[in-house]
């Protein structure tokens, strides 16, 4: 039997409707290609992350103000009590992905996984704004959204959600011999769908 | 008019009647790949489904589930009798139109 990638298998198993992570792993182990099922793999990702947004919206609103209430604090104490340090602007950008990561981890800690959209809606709307070249000089410093060459923030915050949801109890892909089985039998995102059945 | 289906979610619900049983996620996915002869994903397929059961046209249940498919459960959808009416009546208004079309210019 093909198996598919760990980490596609892990991405769908916290983010896509059971049955729809069971349909693209029967097509992979059918013999499609690894670039359709990384396409399928995101698009179900995406689909899950919107779905879980509409289904939890007040958790989303509660989830990006969580996160960016703790940049803005990380900010002022990093520009305040650290003034010395920035000098340096090595220290400045380490002190960015480090503000960057814990508040991803926050998120994905206290807020599940497809919560991450919560942030990066944010970082997106921010990356617009940037791209219109609005002035958001009225805007304390800290909580100016970053700019769009900022890839590296952004994915600090993704990855500290990640990792912030590693060991939170939540399903896990287990390797049984020939199969594999993930042990959680509904997803987050489609949970209210499938309970009516 | 009001009832009637976008095109790919119709292509999607004649799949699942042609299907029968069978009607899960894979064959569903294929069928509209063969009939549409486009490269639809299966999570727009799931979508269409997620949106037809929404509005009542199909329903859906677990089934069972295979080392293929990591140990998830197959969900099976079937038309429901509105699902059908509504796809018939799609198909009158698309036949009444359908004559004045000519066949070629």
């Amino acid at each position: 039997m093909r198996y598919p990638p760990a980490f596609g298998a892990w991405l769908l198993a916290r983010t896509a409707d059971e049955a729809l992570a069971g349909d693209i792993t029967e097509e992979y182990s059918a013999g499609h290609s690894c670039s359709w099922y990384w396409r399928e793999v995101l698009l179900a990702a995406l689909m899950g992350v919107m779905a879980s947004v509409r289904q939890h919206r007040w958790r989303t609103l509660e989830a990006t103000l969580v996160a960016w209430a703790f940049m803005t604090a990380w900010g002022l104490v990093a520009a305040n009590e650290w003034r010395e340090w920035h000098q340096n602007d090595q220290i400045t950008m380490i002190t960015r992905w480090v503000g960057y990561f814990v508040s991803g981890f926050i998120v994905g800690r206290y807020f599940r996984f497809p919560m991450i959209a919560s942030v990066l809606l944010p970082l997106a709307l921010g990356v617009l704004l940037r791209h219109l070249d609005l002035d958001l000089s009225w805007m304390p410093r800290p909580m100016q959204p970053p700019a769009s060459r900022s890839v590296d923030v952004a994915l600090c915050m993704v990855l500290g959600a990640v990792v912030g949801t590693w060991r939170t109890g939540q399903p896990r892909i287990v390797r049984h011999g020939d199969a594999i089985e993930d042990t959680r039998l509904r997803t987050p995102a489609f949970a209210s769908h499938d309970s009516s059945h | 008019m009001r009832n009637l289906l976008g095109s790919f979610e119709l292509v999607v619900l004649l799949a699942v009647i042609q299907l029968g049983e069978d009607a899960y996620g894979v064959p569903v996915a294929r069928e509209v790949v063969r009939a549409s002869r486009r490269n639809w994903s299966v999570a727009s397929v799931y979508a269409a489904l997620d949106r037809l059961e929404k509005k009542g046209l199909v329903a859906s249940e677990l089934g069972e589930s295979t080392p293929e498919r990591g140990g998830r459960a197959k969900k099976y959808f079937r038309v429901t009798a509105n699902g059908l009416r509504i796809a018939r009546e799609t198909k009158r208004t698309f036949a009444a139109f359908w004559q004045i079309v000519p066949e070629t210019h």
